[in-house]
């Protein structure tokens, strides 16, 4: 899918800069924005507002992954430590 | 040309920092990691006197340990903080303020998560002698490193730490200097308590003889504590020590070094 939309010249203008042709559609909030409004990621355009918001929602959903994940993961490892604290002991015990 | 990182420019460094921010984050630090150490010795007194009989006592044993890994967190908080505090004083040669108690959730997430998990390899491999130098640089630098995981995640503690080993020989020369430490301040620490007990038995009415059955080489509780108030009193030398090299390391990588030594070349001709 790409958002680049066959714009003629002067037929539509970049919402942001009124002088300026048209290059391509935000494909989310479908306004027509010029070269150096539009920004590709992964292979869409979007628009400076459109791409900041996408990218804050990004980043906030891979940080709460990240939270779960990192709490998950010391959840487990505290209880593995504490087991593995005295099945050590035990087993050098056993060594000694 | 750009001289290499040495481990006594690393050591000096510390020193000044570690001065810098001792009132009152290494109280904090002691504090908060006294608990933690009299945990661990008291486990190890156990199971020194159940001896091949451990294995029947894992009940008892589990309480201890999970006492002792309780009392890791707040020692693992008190090492962030005082990590931070370290990072703000090299950055304004200055001591910092209560801002250091506000340690970023992220980088304590990823400190406790790394923390723990080089715990478990510690109660794993510990046991060989050989991991313990690993073990020691790694526990030191997921510390040092915790600031700057800005966003939690599996990785970045291990990916950071991993980038950080490159200047080995420093490393190398670091551990052996603090494994030396640690001997020095367990046999000064053996001196004070005899020196103490020497003077005690001047005092009139004080009966030493118990004392002198408590405070002896062959009592290995006592050897056990004498362990635990070396680790407490090196600690905060091996944390700057760890800070210190990540910030030489990462002025090297980005160049900071060049432009602080530019700017001294300049006031110096100014």
């Amino acid at each position: 899918m790409t958002a680049v939309a066959p714009l003629g010249s002067g037929q539509r203008l970049c919402a942001n800069h009124p002088e300026r042709p048209g290059h391509a559609l935000c494909m989310a909030c479908k306004k027509v924005v010029c070269q150096e409004c539009a920004t590709e990621w992964d292979g869409i355009n979007y628009c400076v507002a459109c791409l900041a918001l996408r990218r804050k929602t990004v980043a906030a959903s891979s940080s709460f992954f990240g939270w779960v994940l990192v709490a998950a993961a010391a959840a487990l490892l505290f209880y593995a430590s504490v087991h593995l604290m005295v099945w050590t002991g035990v087993f050098v015990t056993g060594l000694l | 040309m750009r001289p290499t990182l040495s481990t006594t420019e690393v050591l000096n460094d510390a020193a000044d920092a570690v001065t810098r921010v001792a009132a009152p984050w290494m109280g904090l630090l002691w504090m908060l990691s006294l608990p933690l150490r009299l945990c661990q010795a008291h486990f190890v007194a156990r199971v020194i006197d159940l001896g091949p009989e451990s294995g029947q006592y894992g009940a008892h044993l589990f309480g201890i340990a999970l006492a002792a890994a309780a009392a890791l967190l707040p020692a693992l908080w008190a090492r962030a903080v005082f990590v931070r505090a370290l990072g703000l004083s090299l950055r304004r040669a200055a001591s910092p303020g209560a801002e250091a108690l506000r340690v970023p959730a992220a980088s304590l997430a990823c400190y406790v998560y790394a923390a723990l998990a080089i715990e478990v390899l510690f109660f794993a491999l510990g046991w060989t002698l050989v991991a313990l130098p690993l073990l020691m640089v790694m526990g030191g630098l997921a510390a040092a490193i915790a600031p700057l995981c800005e966003q939690p995640g599996l990785v970045r503690p291990f990916r950071e730490i991993a980038r950080h080993l490159s200047h080995g020989r420093v490393l190398v020369g670091l551990v052996t200097v603090f494994a030396i430490a640690f001997f020095v301040v367990f046999i000064n620490l053996l001196f004070v308590f005899a020196l103490g007990l020497w003077l005690a038995g001047a005092i009139p009415g004080l009966d030493p003889a118990p004392w002198q059955v408590l405070l002896d080489f062959g009592n290995e509780r006592y050897l056990l504590v004498l362990c635990a108030g070396a680790l407490l009193a090196v600690e905060p030398f091996w944390l700057g020590a760890c800070v210190v090299y990540v910030h030489k390391v990462r002025s090297r990588q980005s160049g900071e070094d060049l432009r602080l030594w530019f700017e001294r070349l300049r006031s110096e001709a100014a």
